[in-house]
């Protein structure tokens, strides 16, 4: 290694992304596509050099000196006091058993089973449908200047149908999906597609909700958005290293109420596992939050050297991009009640369930989210079903507002997005109970 | 060699279909990252890519690769691509007409130089200064250029040149946020504004006040209302979304839907605008498109595709970004123009800097709700106590018809070109 370079790694990506997409029941378009992408990082005396090449030949040696070289000219202009945290276990961490492997199923096959999901999302009533599949193989090779070396395959791969539905000039939508990286999960599925069909139908009766604050039921998925967007971003040890996130300096203390426990566990195998994380460190499963007391952050073994409070092992990157601090499979713990049980305490209020995404901003401590669908609660039932609500809020005092936790986790698959990089994650949650949330709808608007 | 590629890989294509395209794409570019005020990260970045379109009987097949000597396996994947599509009633890629002038989208003074990059950085951070009770979170600057090549079977052999300078930076002040950022083709934007803009945003917007429930006009500025507005907008004139009955606007052509005053023009030739070109990732000459003319909405946008299939002929907003490097439906500049008021915050309104969440509206029907950004009241024109915060719920469709007037200067957000925006009559939960 260069004098002038404590430290560098290479992380190359090569692979095969396939994508069908099928409209009104017609196959619109398919097809397999080939990326080869590398990022090389060389720690200078004070920051990094980064040098990102596509295409990348792990074989080439003479090239891999020379994007060092450049690399470490790079980090000339750099001014950082960064270092490095011991990377700790580097034993690639099982990969989950892969039942029915998609790159051995014919595109052809593939999209018969798609076609069959969305067939049956077309209920009567329902005027368009939707469909997509997303396959991506990626081969990953690790190497870095201690020697180190690991490599591993993953084979990730998921559907998505939606379906509209028409009535007297309204129009609503009925959207599934579901990914996996045990292997094909196209199969039998065409319950999913009836599924999306309903929803839509349902909708077009649903009615729009009066915003204001009120007590609130989150359904497993959208309290699994709300674990990832409100905590889970705010405990990422870049954000709290560069002042961005109100959890900063908080650790040790009671932030939300004692029946709050919220994990990141990045050996689960959901989908957002990978064996070893962007920077060659096996992850290890971190309570973020242990009965309301902030314990931990998510690091990279930069952050983990500035901040400590936590374990390396959760930074992740896209093919060709830097590793950035990330969650992988976020979940908030069981607690003890049933659905019922839940929705009878909840007495008057909302259940705010699926998820059309949301967004954080982890410094000011505010985050927003929409649900696909909701029901009012009255008296202890559920009542009628409502559409376009969303969930915003600050992250704290929601947090305090967890009364209830119930006993039926479940976790859903999707993608992340942050610093311009998406990265497969999942998270979940029993339904829970806020004893007051803010409910936007735009009745009466 | 390149050139040596697109011929053999036209010419090996031919041998299976009845027309190929390939582009062909190449980019550099430099950045510098911001860890609060210190340089952390400086980085390159090369790429090179290769995109080839068959079509076949009116079947069209894609696929894409990063690495060129692998074009055979690409051209083979796009070919049985292309044996799985549905057929479309075809009418034949576009052959050359004279494309004239220099590339819209590029200026040759714009070199992926990191000392450059540094520079905007230091400029960045010595206009934070402006406001030390706000502390640098990060940001950065870069610079990159690229080029792309487009041949067809039909003759086409197009290159265009681009370039492109982007400068962000995120400022905190207790626990309120500031967040500002420029991209441009040009050396243009001014980093020191930058970074005072992020600085003060997030020093003014400290100790908000609550606001009651209630219904508000709004003064968007033009960030808010272009991350609002733009992406439901394109999506429902889009000429798929109407052909597939997935757009709220399919049976509006020629209706009202905003006031008289309003224009909407996708402007391929806007000076200095992200998206300018002179022909499309088709190869179809790029025109300007009027999409809602005095209120009136006026086209939908078509690729050569879906205008086969609806009888209409490309509007040139073809745009890479389909499967495996397919043609999908895009915009070019997108510019709203409209009454310009002698002052916009006059009388009692809200203004709003930023929202979050506004990729969570109903893609459909255009209802959203977004949590409000640096946010405060304004009284005639002058800017009073920040609020701390609310959600903004509406309709996107009912919002372009409560536009009551525009400010006067319009600027860049990404693709899109508007001035801040008078909205009559919004909904705000306190």
């Amino acid at each position: 290694m260069d004098a002038g370079l404590r430290y560098w790694d290479v992380r190359h990506v090569a692979g095969e992304h396939t994508g069908i997409d099928i409209d009104n029941g017609e196959i619109e378009s398919s097809g397999v596509s080939f990326f080869s992408r590398a990022i090389i990082r060389a720690l200078g005396p004070r920051g990094w050099g980064i040098v990102s090449v596509a295409p990348f030949d792990p074989d080439d040696k003479g090239s891999l000196s020379r994007y060092l070289a450049r690399a470490e000219k790079a980090a000339a202009v750099t001014s950082e006091d960064v270092r490095l945290a011991e990377p700790g276990p580097r034993t690639l961490l099982p990969v989950p058993r892969v039942i029915e492997n998609p790159s051995d199923v014919p595109l052809e096959e593939k999209a018969a089973l798609l076609k069959a999901i969305t067939d049956a999302a077309s209920l009567a009533g329902v005027s368009n449908t939707r469909g997509n599949y997303i396959e991506r193989l990626e081969e990953v090779r690790f190497l870095d200047s201690t020697g180190y070396e690991a490599s591993y395959t993953t084979c990730r791969s998921g559907f998505s149908v939606m379906a509209v539905a028409k009535e007297n000039g309204e129009m609503q939508m009925g959207y599934v999906r579901d990914h996996a990286i045990d292997g094909l999960n196209l199969r039998n599925r065409t319950e999913d597609g009836i599924r999306a069909g309903r929803r839509a139908l349902d909708l077009l009766q649903a009615q729009a909700v009066h915003g204001g604050r009120m007590k609130a039921v989150l359904n497993p998925e959208l309290g699994g958005v709300f674990a990832h967007e409100a905590v889970g971003h705010a405990s990422e040890g870049d954000l709290v290293k560069e002042g961005a996130s109100v959890l900063k300096g908080q650790i040790g203390e009671l932030i939300g109420s004692p029946a709050t426990t919220i994990i990141d566990d990045p050996t689960m195998h959901g989908f957002g596992f990978e064996p070893v994380d962007a920077e060659g460190v096996a992850g290890s499963k971190t309570a973020i939050i242990e009965n309301g007391v902030l314990k931990r952050y998510l690091h990279s073994r930069e952050t983990l050297a500035a901040v400590g409070s936590g374990d390396a092992g959760h930074a992740r990157a896209m093919p060709g991009d830097l590793p950035i601090v990330r969650m992988s499979n976020t979940y908030i713990a069981p607690g003890d009640w049933t659905y019922e049980e839940i929705i009878e305490e909840c007495r008057d209020g909302i259940l705010l369930a699926g998820s059309r995404g949301g967004q954080v901003d982890p410094g000011r401590g505010v985050f927003q989210f929409n649900a696909e669908y909701g029901y009012l609660i009255e008296g202890g039932e559920l009542k009628g079903m409502v559409r376009d609500v969303s969930l915003s809020g600050e992250i704290l005092s929601t947090l305090h507002a967890i009364s209830l936790c119930g006993n039926d986790l479940n976790m859903f698959p999707g993608y992340c997005g942050k610093g311009g990089q998406t990265v497969p994650v999942s998270d979940g949650s029993p339904h829970i109970l806020l004893s007051e949330a803010i409910v936007g709808g735009s009745a009466g608007v | 060699m390149s050139e040596e590629i697109v011929d053999d890989i036209i010419r090996a294509g031919r041998a299976h279909a009845d027309e190929v395209e390939v582009a062909l794409l190449e980019s550099e570019s430099v950045s510098i990252e911001l860890k609060q005020s210190h340089p952390a990260h400086a980085g390159e970045s090369h790429g090179t890519g290769l995109i080839i379109r068959v079509i076949h009987e009116g079947k069209i097949g894609s696929s894409s690769t990063s690495t060129l000597t692998n074009w055979r396996n690409c051209l083979d994947s796009a070919i049985a691509s292309a044996h799985l599509a549905e057929p479309i009633p075809w009418r034949g890629l576009p052959g050359p007409v004279p494309i004239e002038g220099p590339s819209l989208s590029f200026d040759s003074s714009v070199r992926p130089d990191p000392d450059v990059a540094l520079t905007y950085c230091k400029e960045l951070l010595a206009g934070a200064t402006e406001f030390p009770e706000a502390a640098v979170v990060g940001g950065g600057a870069g610079l990159s250029r690229g080029s792309v090549l487009l041949a067809n079977s039909a003759g086409i052999r197009y290159v265009e040149e681009h370039t492109s300078v982007s400068a962000s930076l995120e400022a905190i002040a207790d626990h309120s946020t500031g967040f500002e950022y420029d991209r441009s083709v040009s050396a243009d934007i001014d980093a020191c504004a930058i970074g005072r803009r992020a600085a003060e945003l997030a020093a003014t917007s400290r100790n908000g006040l609550p606001i009651e429930t209630g219904t508000y006009d709004l003064l968007l500025s033009p960030h808010a209302f272009a991350s609002l507005c733009a992406p439901l907008l394109k999506q429902a004139v889009n000429g798929r979304s109407v052909l597939m009955g997935r757009s709220f606007l399919a049976d509006k052509l020629g209706t009202q839907i905003a006031p008289e005053h309003l224009m909407v023009v996708d402007d391929p030739f806007y000076p200095g605008g992200l998206g300018s070109t002179r022909f499309d990732a088709e190869g179809v000459p790029t025109r300007k498109n009027t999409i809602i003319d005095s209120g009136y909405l006026n086209t939908f946008t078509y690729d050569l595709k879906t205008g086969y299939r609806c009888g209409h002929e490309s509007t040139g907003n073809a745009s890479r970004g389909g499967l495996g490097g397919g043609v999908s439906i895009g915009m070019h500049n997108l510019v709203f123009t409209g009454e310009t008021m002698k002052e916009p915050g006059e009388g009692r309104c809200v203004l709003v800097n930023e929202v979050i969440g506004a990729h969570t509206a109903n893609p459909l029907t255009g209802d959203f709700s977004v949590e409000i950004q640096n946010a405060f009241f304004m009284e005639d024109g002058h800017i009073q106590e920040p609020i701390r915060k609310a959600m903004l719920a509406g309709n996107i469709f009912g919002m372009l018809e409560g536009i009551v007037g525009m400010g006067a200067e319009p600027r860049r957000v990404g693709d899109t070109i508007v001035s801040s925006v008078r909205v009559h009559a919004m909904h705000l939960v306190g």
